[in-house]
């Protein structure tokens, strides 16, 4: 997290857009709007709760980077359809996999282990709404 | 380990240097060599610290101090309220709980009651759509409850001479919502007298919670003034149980006509 590298997110969103748009969604508006407004109240967050301040583009860089699990889901939505139940168990896997890594990193690098949970539940929310993009 | 600073030894906050005496000085040279990590003048930044602009975020830092295992540890605390919530909170009363409760109460209250609408069509046979409307009236009652009521109570209580802590009160109501959690999961089961007997439960449960946590707060006023509030708390908390009920837990198969949703 020691730089602020916004290629590799911003092509991930891009990526994930277009696999939406190849699976009948377009959806790049809402993916814009939950990635920014994700990224600030998880700034809010994060600040109110670590010991020393973080900035909002190393925030938007973790998000960034750990949307690959997603980036994925979206590819196999292409392929076959997500609806059902194998669909539910590989978006909740997505989901946690996304949560867990992006959790880990925030929590690592701002010395907040002991709060892991409490960042990763906002983190999840952010990222059930990708898998809400997704699915539905 | 923490240094008071010597008001020797203040160079940019103090107006006029106070003159050495002996004894003054050998302490203030023992607690500096003590601390060498800490200059002096940083003790006195830090006490400023405590009056911050209200309008900065570093202000509401001392909200969020807390970790899982004590937010999980409050949670339990209000679903099975026997402790005195005071000293659960240990003096460390905090916004994150409150915030994230509401919210979460709001979408499972909307998601369950989405899923037992769609059940209850499904078993009668009809479609089902999603009610939006029903998210936006979770989102009125549970915050103007969350945070209204104890806004209001903290204002009739600091009136009447309780001195409450406003945070304090916020993180009873919240705290208690999270009952709310379980029972709507719960709801979802498609009898009438089911939910009934899971709503009466949970507010019980959780007006138990409210009531024994604030006759802490309500007993620094005279008993007339106290029993009135308490009674207004009371009431304020059967309205919200019921309008929960009523709104949210009421889905039952329809066949005569075709409404599946709502009352």
């Amino acid at each position: 997290m020691d730089d602020t590298d916004l290629a590799g997110p911003l092509l991930f969103c891009l990526l994930f857009g277009v696999f939406l748009a190849f699976a009948g969604k377009v959806h790049f508006g809402y993916i814009y709007g939950v990635a920014v407004l994700g990224v600030m109240s998880l700034f809010l967050i994060l600040n109110l709760m670590s010991e020393g301040g973080v900035d909002g583009y190393r925030i938007a860089s973790v998000l960034g980077y750990c949307l690959l699990p997603m980036v994925v889901l979206s590819g196999l939505s292409i392929i076959f359809g997500l609806a059902g139940y194998i669909g539910f168990i590989l978006s909740l896997f997505s989901i946690l996999w996304c949560t867990y890594a992006s959790s880990g990193m925030f929590v690592t690098v701002l010395g907040m282990s002991e709060q892991r949970f409490l960042v990763a539940y906002p983190v999840g929310l952010f990222y059930a709404c990708f898998a809400l993009m997704t699915v539905f | 380990m923490t240094t008071t600073p010597s008001p020797l030894i203040s160079p940019t906050t103090s107006s006029s240097p106070k003159p050495l005496r002996p004894r003054q000085g050998v302490e203030a040279l023992a607690k500096s060599l003590a601390s060498p990590n800490q200059p002096p003048h940083r003790a006195i930044q830090n006490d400023a610290v405590g009056t911050r602009a209200i309008w900065s975020l570093e202000y509401y830092t001392k909200f969020f101090d807390v970790d899982t295992q004590q937010v999980v540890d409050r949670c339990i605390k209000s679903l099975y309220p026997i402790d005195n919530f005071s000293e659960v909170l240990g003096g460390n009363p905090d916004l994150y709980g409150p915030f994230w409760i509401s919210k979460t109460v709001i979408f499972v209250l909307f998601v369950t009651s989405s899923m037992a609408g769609s059940l209850a069509a499904k078993m009668g046979g009809k479609t089902y759509s999603y009610d939006y409307g029903l998210l936006s009236y979770a989102v009125f009652v549970i915050y103007l409850y969350g945070f209204g009521t104890p806004l209001l109570v903290w204002a009739a209580t600091k009136y009447y001479g309780c001195q409450p802590s406003l945070l304090e009160v916020i993180d009873i109501y919240g705290y208690g919502l999270t009952v709310w959690i379980p029972v709507s999961i719960l709801c979802v089961i498609p009898s009438d007298i089911v939910r009934w007997v899971f709503v009466t439960g949970g507010s019980g449960v959780s007006v138990y919670f409210l009531i024994k946590n604030m006759l802490a707060i309500l007993s620094r006023a005279d008993a007339k003034t106290s029993r009135f509030i308490l009674i207004a708390l009371g009431v304020a908390h059967a309205v919200l149980s019921l309008l929960l009920k009523v709104k949210f837990y009421s889905y039952s198969i329809k066949e005569e006509t075709g409404k599946g949703d709502g009352q």
